[in-house]
């Protein structure tokens, strides 16, 4: 029973990332139904940047700072120059533009970092708390009430802002909110800076939990808030986290219980059969029905 | 490491013209060049083996080459990347396959790799040696399709396994035996063979628990199932950077202080820079101690360090081994089609001792060496090392 | 009334790629005006309330709004300066409650009294809408999400509203229902543009009209001129209510521009 619940809060720890970096993924899809292909490789090199700074000694709490605000301006950048150009075009051109990117940044993260996996230093030691049997260590309370303030403050912002409200018309009848006044090109880029920027959060708690800075972890990420963000239902934000805390606890078990080399598998088999019992994923949106 | 690969190959298409041309004006008759094809991971998640793989190679052959070659012909050596993969390793193999001037092959670095090189070298005749594929199922296939072009000079892990579990049981005093293995080729097989120790030592197998190499990146799962079993110790069948972040993960969680004993290929330096403090104290298993008081073990070590500023490691000089092999034979009159035959034949001393083979191709009579982490280095344990040699 | 047009087209045309779908038509709509645009499918009264709204680029002439030109101005910006929209098919946001839609319509200030104030007005015209505030647009009737796009038009405080086809996919109660809630909007201040296939429910309450035909101007003057035209009568009025399809005939029907088109009126 404890190594079940030893196991549940560590799947909620991973979970918590995903969740972030689904978040981030979702919103960036539902705006405008891209699928950004390069969410993972924008909070990759954002990370590597961060962990540079923090080498370089920068403080850390200025380094995750610049280390996000990187993320949202090259998240800019992408819309700007990979998506806007095709904002009107067959959906699949932008889709081809969004792996190109993707590659661009790998690249890039590659030539200057290079291919070796490296470690994540903690400002901090290993603190645990225990509580009945379970460990819970300081970094996974980080991670938890990171997500949490995330989580509350991207509800507060997308509900109660003005701004958030513009998201939302985009979201439900892009070319009408043109028409009514919403500012698309001024919204849309700043729903991928802060797509971009809680990727990022997820990607340097990611480097933190695993302790390991990678190029592969962005397309890591991207796969994993994919699935969270279509087992919550594509395009909700509501959704895209708890489907990310859901994969999280279902990978920890899966292969605590199952079968421990199947990680990768167990992911997409939970997607499948989530998506044959509830097409719309867990926490559809409403259509956009009209009378 | 690509941009090595690339110069190598361009230096290759470079170089051929001009040597013919010289060939007709300046150069005496025996100048010509023996060429041997290096397959390894040169990029990748598992660069740092084929760069080691490289630096011995590409060291022997320098040293052949500045006391007269073999026979006179200029040892050249050509290097392609597999990235230790299956597929690329095929690729790079049926490349070399349809070139008739390559003499022979060296490598591949990871079983898979050449696993799936090895039938295209047989059905080209070509002589293959690996310096670090080490999973038992080398021996099989050997066995089973009658693979006589292929020998390697390092102990199948069928061995290592044994040796790991001898140190944990036998050496150390363990009872409760934890085990996390990688899920490819070299890690289900040496659990296996670790399953079968075990049981013969008496000790009990508490957790066994799998990963995909490179991609897993979060151990706690794993981590978490072995800590709730309470071992005295873990065995780690796996690569350095893996092993680094599962070692992390472990005192990061804390989920408690276990001893490790870490399989062969993990004792380099990212492993300690990967998994930091938490690696201290950590062992390594490996068939190469740096520390070796042989006579040719010190030469190398010595030119090793002169040359790249760094003590070789397992693959170096493993590799290092190879080409010197190759002259051998060649100066025993071997053709390229009886390269192998005569290989089997030999009996070679290197840096890592005295090398002969079995009917299979696998090397006899190799010691094993216990590294340890000390002050975030690793150093041969010379106590162990004697005691699981015993 | 002031004498400068608050919008005006001038020698307006539009292409789409090979196709000209307007062309030269000129319109000018004063303060305080109901104008409306008649003609039938593809007669280019979508591309011109596009055109005016800045959604596709024009070939030739200009755009200019209280004298001004717009015609190079984004979208927004002309909403800003007292442009607003109803679309076609009136188009609320779905997924957002009925004052969220509102909000939506008032741009992206903070902006607490004033707000406050533009939403009282709003519902002081539209009441169901303030009953139904909390509910979500999609689930709204027909005739309620066309209070709601109206309303969400009048957030902006527009000087001039135009609207596309609000007789479209109505039955004939909305439809009157519909030209009423105009007329009220109109007493509110604002000037409007009709866009309508309906030609004689938007006649009933406008001004002056405009009539379009294959992308150029047949028709223009007050509405009791048109009513009153010949080959208008036959091409649309004789068939009110249903005049939803283009009718072959009418090229033939109406007049040539020179020969009798009306001198407009100034109101």
């Amino acid at each position: 029973m404890t190594a079940f619940l030893q196991q549940v809060v560590n799947g909620l720890a991973s979970g918590s990332i995903y969740a972030l970096i689904a978040v981030g993924y979702s919103m960036v899809y539902g705006v405008l139904e891209l699928i950004n292909f390069a969410h993972g490789d924008i909070f990759m090199l954002a990370t590597f940047l961060t962990l540079t700074l923090i080498l370089l000694g920068v403080p850390w709490p200025l380094a995750i700072l610049l280390g996000i605000l990187a993320g949202a301006i090259l998240a800019m950048i992408v819309e700007r120059f990979a998506y806007r150009p095709l904002r009107n075009a067959d959906r699949i051109a932008p889709t081809i533009t969004a792996v190109g990117a993707a590659l661009i940044i790998q690249n890039v993260a590659l030539a200057t970092w290079g291919p070796q996996t490296q470690p994540f230093p903690l400002p901090f030691g290993s603190g645990l708390i225990q509580l009945g049997g379970v460990y819970i260590t300081v970094l996974q309370l980080i991670i938890f009430g990171m997500a949490g303030i995330c989580a509350l403050a991207l509800y507060l912002l997308v509900q109660l802002t003005p701004w958030g409200r513009a998201m939302r018309a985009i979201r439900d009848d892009p070319t009408t909110a043109e028409l009514v006044g919403v500012p698309v090109n001024r919204i849309v880029p700043a729903v991928y800076a802060v797509g971009g920027g809680l990727g990022v959060i997820g990607g340097i708690l990611f480097a933190a939990y695993y302790n390991a800075v990678y190029i592969g972890m962005g397309f890591t990420g991207t796969m994993n808030a994919f699935v969270a963000a279509v087992l919550g239902g594509i395009g909700s934000l509501k959704g895209a986290f708890i489907g990310g805390l859901l994969l999280g606890v279902m990978q920890a078990l899966a292969i605590g219980y199952i079968a421990s080399g199947f990680e990768n598998t167990v992911a997409f088999v939970i997607m499948i059969v989530i998506l044959v019992l509830k097409p719309r994923g867990l926490f559809a949106l409403p259509t956009a029905s009209r009378v | 490491m690509k941009w090595q690969t690339a110069r190598s190959v361009l230096l290759a298409g470079a170089v051929a013209p001009s040597l013919m041309m010289g060939m007709a004006l300046l150069a005496p008759a025996h100048a010509e060049s023996l060429n041997f094809a290096v397959i390894g991971p040169m990029s990748g998640d598992n660069a740092v083996y084929g760069v080691a793989l490289q630096r011995g190679t590409q060291l022997a052959a320098k040293q052949i080459n500045a006391a007269g070659g073999v026979n006179g012909d200029q040892m050249e050596l050509e290097f392609l990347d597999t990235q230790c993969q299956a597929t690329q390793a095929a690729s790079a193999a049926a490349k070399i396959a349809a070139d008739p001037d390559v003499f022979a092959v060296i490598g591949d670095v990871c079983s898979s790799a050449s696993l799936a090189a090895m039938p295209i070298f047989y059905r080209a005749g070509l002589t293959q040696v690996s310096g670090s594929s080490t999973s038992p199922k080398i021996t099989e296939v050997v066995r089973d399709n009658g693979y006589d072009n292929f020998a390697r000079v390092i102990p199948s892990d069928s061995q290592q396994a044994g040796k790991m579990v001898d140190l944990a049981t036998k050496v150390l005093g363990k009872k409760r035996i934890a085990i996390l293995y990688a899920s490819d080729d070299f890690g289900q097989q040496i659990y296996g063979y670790q399953q079968l120790a075990i049981e013969a030592s008496g000790a009990e197998l508490v957790a066994a628990e799998t990963y995909t190499p490179t991609q897993t990146k979060n151990f706690t799962p794993q981590l978490t199932n072995i800590a709730s079993a309470k071992p005295d110790v873990l065995l780690i069948d796996g690569y350095y950077n893996d092993a680094g972040a599962a070692v992390s993960q472990l005192a990061r969680s804390g989920l408690g202080d276990i001893t490790i004993i870490n399989s062969a290929g993990v004792d380099q330096a990212d492993y300690i820079k990967l998994g930091g403090e938490a690696t201290e104290g950590s062992y390594v298993f490996t068939y190469y101690n740096p520390g070796s008081p042989l006579e040719a073990n010190r030469a190398f070590v010595q030119a090793f360090e002169a040359e790249y500023g760094e003590k070789p490691n397992e693959q170096a000089a493993y590799g290092y081994e190879i080409p010197f092999i190759y002259k051998l034979a060649i100066e025993q009159g071997a053709t390229r089609e009886t390269l192998a035959e005569t290989v089997r034949g030999i009996s070679f001393d290197g840096p890592t001792g005295t090398t002969r083979f079995d009917e299979n191709g696998d090397v006899l009579g190799k010691s094993g060496a216990v590294m340890v982490v000390k002050d975030g280095q690793f150093v041969v344990d010379l106590d162990l090392t004697q005691a699981v040699n015993r | 009334m002031s004498s400068e047009p608050l919008l005006e087209l001038r020698n307006v045309s539009v292409d789409y790629g090979q196709f000209r779908a307007l062309d030269d038509v000129s319109y000018r709509i004063m303060p305080g005006e109901i104008v409306c645009l008649l003609g039938g499918n593809a007669c280019g009264k979508s591309t011109s309330m596009k055109a005016i709204f800045g959604q596709v680029r024009l070939a030739e002439g200009e755009i200019r709004w209280r004298g001004e030109r717009i015609d190079q101005l984004p979208t927004v910006r002309r909403v800003q300066m007292g442009i607003a929209a109803v679309p076609e098919g009136r188009r609320v946001f779905a997924r957002m409650q009925v004052e969220e839609n509102l909000l939506v319509g008032a741009g992206m200030h903070w902006r607490g009294a004033q707000l406050k104030q533009d939403l009282e007005r709003v519902y002081g015209l539209f009441p169901r809408l303030e009953e139904r505030r909390l509910q979500l647009a999609g689930t709204l009737s027909g005739g309620e999400q066309q209070m709601l796009a109206m309303g969400r038009a009048l957030m902006s405080r527009p000087t001039l509203i135009c609207m596309d086809e609000p007789s479209m996919g109505l039955s004939p109660k909305l439809v009157r229902q519909s030209f009423q809630l105009i007329e009220q909007i109109h007493r509110s201040g604002a000037a409007v543009f009709v866009v309508e296939q309906n030609a004689n429910a938007a006649l009933r309450i406008a001004h002056r009209g405009y009539v379009l035909q294959n992308g150029r101007l047949v028709l223009q003057g007050s509405a009791a001129e048109i009513l009153a035209d010949a080959g208008m009568r036959e091409a649309y009025l004789g068939r009110a209510g249903s005049s939803a399809d283009h009718h072959p005939g009418a090229s033939s029907a109406v007049p040539p521009m020179d020969s009798s088109m009306p001198t407009p009126k100034s109101l």
